[in-house]
This record gives C-alpha cells, structure tokens and sequence, in this order.
C-alpha cells in the first residue's frame, strides 16, 4: 500500500537564490511497501539524481522510503518533464524494480528538457537474502549495510559504501571512494573498480582471497598476509561488426591468506588497502 | 595510439621517475587470418613505448609476436613490503576489411612486437618514448614516427614519411614511388637513405649544423628560397624555406631529407 506522507507543490518566482527566475519544484515524499514471496528476492534500483540507502529489514517484505524532488527551469519544462524523466516502478513476488529516466529508452528526451531533474534520496529495506543491484549517477551516495544475498553497487560521481554484506558481484564508482566491508569471508568472486578513489576491502581475519590488480598511481597495503600470485595472460578473440578483435591482457596477482574466490579490483588514481575486519 | 594526451601524460609518468623495474613477459603470438587474403593490407601500430618490428613476408595472413615489460609493485603487508610482479597491461588486436590496427591501454609497459605481414601494406607506426621502428621488405606507402628513438628500414619499395626527433631514420629502397614523395626528419639524428645505384631521384637538403655526404655524383640544381604565404581568420603565415635541390642519376621522385643537428648521408644500396 503506498502512502504519500507530503505533496508539496512549491512554484518559485524570483525567489530562490540557486534557482533561476521561474524556475518550478516540486517535492514528494513516499513509502510503500511489496510483498514478496521468494528466499532471494531482486531488489533493483537505477537512480541517477541521490542517494540509495539499503539495509535489511523483515522477511517477506521490500520497504522503500522515496523523498522525490521535481524540478525544471521553467512551469514548460516542468510539465514535460513527466513524460522524459519518471521513476518506473516494478514489483512482483519475485522483487521490486525502481528505474530512474526515461521508460522508453529515448533518452534523447531528456535531453531536449536541459535543466530538468528528478532528484530521489531511496531508502530501502529488504529481506535477509535478497539480491541488491543499486546504482546512481550523481549528487548521491550508494551505502549499504547488513545485506546477506549478493550486492552490486555503482555510482558514477559520488562514493559507494558496501558494508557487512556476506557477497558481491560488483562494487564500482568512477570518481569516488569505494568501501566494501564483510561481516563472513566471502565465497564467490567480484569486481571492484574505482577510476578515482581508494579502495578499501575490509575482511575477517582468515579470509582467503586471490586478486587480480589493474592499478596506476596509487599505494596497495594489505593487514592480512598477503604475497605475489602468479597470473597468466588470457587472448580473448571475438567477432564483432566485421571486426576481428583479439585482446591480451595480463593482471597483478595477489593472493590474501591462502587464496579463495577472485576479486579483480581496479583503481586508476586511488589506494587499494585490505584490512582486517575489527 | 588512443589519445595523444593520455601518452604524454604517461610519458610524463616516465619521466618523474616512476618506471618499475622491467621483467619480460612470455612471448604472445596472435595468428591474424585476412578478411581479403593475398590483396594489400594496412597496419597500424601506435603505442607509448615499444619495439615494433614489421617483416613483410610471402604469406596471406599476420602474425604477431607480442612481448611486454612487465612492471613491479610494491604492497605493504604485516611481515614487510613485498613486491609484486606482472603489474597489468592489456593489448587489442583489430582487423577489419585487411585493415590491422594494434593497441595497448594507457599503461606504461613497454611493448615489443614483430609483426609478419604480406609484403603489399601501407604501414603507420608510431610510438614516443624508449622506442624503436624497424621494418623490412614492404611495398607501400609507410608513415614511421618515432619521437625518441631509431627508424630504420630495408628493403622498401614505395614511399615513407619517416620522423625522429632525437634519433638516426635509415631508410634503404629497393624502387621509390613514383606518385608520392619521400621524407626523412628529424632534429638531432642522423639521416641516411639507401638507393639502388641505378635510381633516379630528386633529393631536397636541408641541414643546419650537420655535413652532408653522398656516394652517388649529384647534380645540383639552381633552387631559390620559396615563400609560401598561408592567409586565415586568425592572421597570416608565411613560410620562407631555403633548400640544396641536387639530381641523382637524373633526377626522379622527390626525397626530402632535412635535419637541424645531425649529418645527411646519401648512399648507393648493397
């Protein structure tokens, strides 16, 4: 059932000191709640203007809290950035699905109305064992906390906070720090990746673990024993548009302990630190 | 070569001291079949710092044989720092409709390659820092630039534009193109090229500081400074250029041979 706690409709005229004459908000505030009916049920989120917030909560049930702020620089752009830039909501009794833009896919429509946003913070709560798949562009954080199924995070501008969690499949930002912490050892691999920012992976003393390193500038430190891993060059040929491709590439090997599952972890201008869990 | 920025900046890199030490990685041999087997083919190579080697064979597809200078890193642990090896690279390989191109990403990792090609190719390569171009037995049109290291060439038949900035360019024809014109430049190497005692050509000199020696007898030519006048939007250049014009076995297709610091050698090919 969902509950609109607040709709405040708020035109400013001439009257905000960031905001150009004319320009028009709106604020929105939700919370609903999904049923669902499966031991790992899909939590996918697609933001692009705030923050995601995800921790867990009772079984059975996916609680999202949206605070969604509309704006444009006009009551023109406004109204038609309804039909460009909409947050599409998808639930079922396998998961929940929250989009962010354009449904269609004409993503030239957002363009067309410069200036518009849809500005949403989420906060999420999802059954023990769901899998997290969240994301956002700007102007936002990704942080996520006690999550025991399997979580993807991206950001794009902003950081990624991944915490306690038991699994990933891939933890990326581009300019942003990354932090993944885990409450157990993990058991299967992941990617992290960050072009700039640090990297801290934060494990249970014991854990095992073999890396594959992609880093430019920047400092590895490991408080877990830690030693060289030999890793060969893979060729991977495809066919694509005609073109014949075949790439070489190579990784720094690490293994942490006495190795485990594969983690490829990759930072242009940032430190990789691995830490003991306290 | 990806963007000219991205390999000078890490050839700045280079330069401030943070080149690892270097272990050669195992040899990685890419078999390349042709989309257009036994026609010519174009091959192009731009990579920060390399060793490029390009053989023309009789053969209808490339192979390329692909060393890399693998890099170290160090990694702070509880029983001391250690030093990791293998630091990452990544190599593309592209063909489409005979053209080749070969690539690397923005690592600092020097490269060798050998590349064995069909001999009829049009060949650009390039690469800037602790290089070297080497090519052989090719027919075609050939664009070598090499900013700090050596060019040499044997074995060509066609045309090449071939610049150094801080190294030797030899070039040794077997014919000269007839439709375009050769050029060999650099600032602070020496320049040789190699003709067939019977080729006909026209050479252009141009050296500020360096001799200028030829095996062959030349003819000089009566040359005046030629002024070129280039009118833009944003004002107007003129270039006034003074250049020795000698004949060789009568004259022919131009070679433009033009160094500020180093000799020019003219020599009949063995």
């Amino acid at each position: 059932m969902k509950t609109t706690i607040t709709a405040l409709i708020t035109l400013v005229l001439s009257a905000g000191t960031s905001l150009a004459a004319n320009s028009v908000q709106e604020q929105h505030n939700w919370k609903d709640t999904y049923t669902v009916n499966t031991a790992t049920p899909h939590v996918r989120i697609s933001n692009i203007w705030g923050g995601v917030k995800v921790r867990t909560g009772l079984s059975g049930q996916i609680s999202v809290s949206a605070v969604e702020l509309r704006s444009a620089p006009d009551q023109e752009r406004f109204d038609r950035s309804f039909e460009s830039i909409r947050l599409d909501v998808k639930a079922d009794a396998n998961g929940v699905s929250l989009l962010v833009g354009d449904p269609d896919e004409r993503w030239h429509r957002m363009n067309e109305c410069r200036g518009c946003r849809l500005d949403i913070q989420f906060e999420v709560l999802v059954p023990p064992g769901a899998i997290v798949d969240v994301g956002t562009v700007m102007d936002g954080r990704v942080d996520i906390e006690g999550v025991t199924g399997s979580v993807s995070a991206s950001n794009v501008n902003g950081p990624v906070r991944v915490d306690d969690i038991q699994e990933c499949t891939s933890i990326e930002s581009v300019n942003g720090k990354v932090d993944v912490g885990f409450a157990t050892s993990p058991v299967s691999d992941c990617n992290i990746e960050t072009i700039n920012g640090d990297i801290t992976l934060d494990v249970p003393e014991g854990t095992g673990l073999d890396i594959k390193l992609d880093l430019f500038n920047g400092d590895l430190s490991s408080q877990l024993s830690a030693g060289p891993l030999d890793l060969p060059a893979t060729i991977e040929h495809t066919m694509e548009n005609g073109h014949e491709q075949y790439r070489i590439q190579k990784y720094s090997g690490l293994r942490i302990g006495a190795g485990g599952p594969t983690y490829s972890i990759s930072s242009m201008n940032g430190d990789v630190r691995i830490q003991k869990h306290q | 070569m990806r963007t000219f920025t991205l390999r000078a900046t890490a050839a700045l890199a280079l330069f401030l001291g943070m080149a690892p030490a270097l272990a050669q990685s195992d040899v990685q041999i890419i078999n390349i079949p042709l989309s257009r087997p036994g026609e010519p083919i174009s091959l192009e190579i731009g990579i920060m710092s390399a060793r490029i080697e390009v053989i023309g064979e009789d053969r209808e597809d490339a192979v390329f044989e692909v060393t890399i200078e693998e890099g170290e890193r160090k990694i702070v642990t509880p029983s001391g720092t250690k030093t990791l090896t293998n630091a990452g690279y990544e190599l593309e390989v592209d063909e489409h409709d005979n053209r080749i191109s070969l690539d690397t990403d923005w690592r600092r990792n020097k490269v060798s390659v050998v590349a064995r090609i069909p001999r009829r190719a049009d060949l650009d390569l390039s690469t800037i820092e602790d290089g070297e171009i080497i090519v052989s037995n090719i027919s075609g049109n050939l664009e070598l630039s090499n900013v700090n290291g050596p060019i040499t060439a044997n074995g060509i038949s066609g045309s090449v534009i071939a610049e150094s900035v801080n190294n030797a360019i030899d070039l040794s024809f077997v014919s000269i193109d007839d439709a375009n014109a050769s050029s060999l430049e650099t600032v602070n190497g020496e320049l040789t090229v190699r003709l067939p005692a019977n080729l006909g050509v026209q050479i252009h000199l141009d050296t500020s500081q360096g001799e200028i020696f030829s095996d062959f007898e030349v003819d000089v030519q009566p040359s005046k400074p030629t002024v070129t006048r280039n009118d833009n939007g944003s004002g107007s250049e003129v270039r006034i250029e003074s250049v020795i014009i000698a004949n060789v076995n009568g004259g022919g297709p131009i070679i433009r041979m033009n160094s500020l610091n180093g000799d020019i050698n003219i020599r009949k090919a063995n």
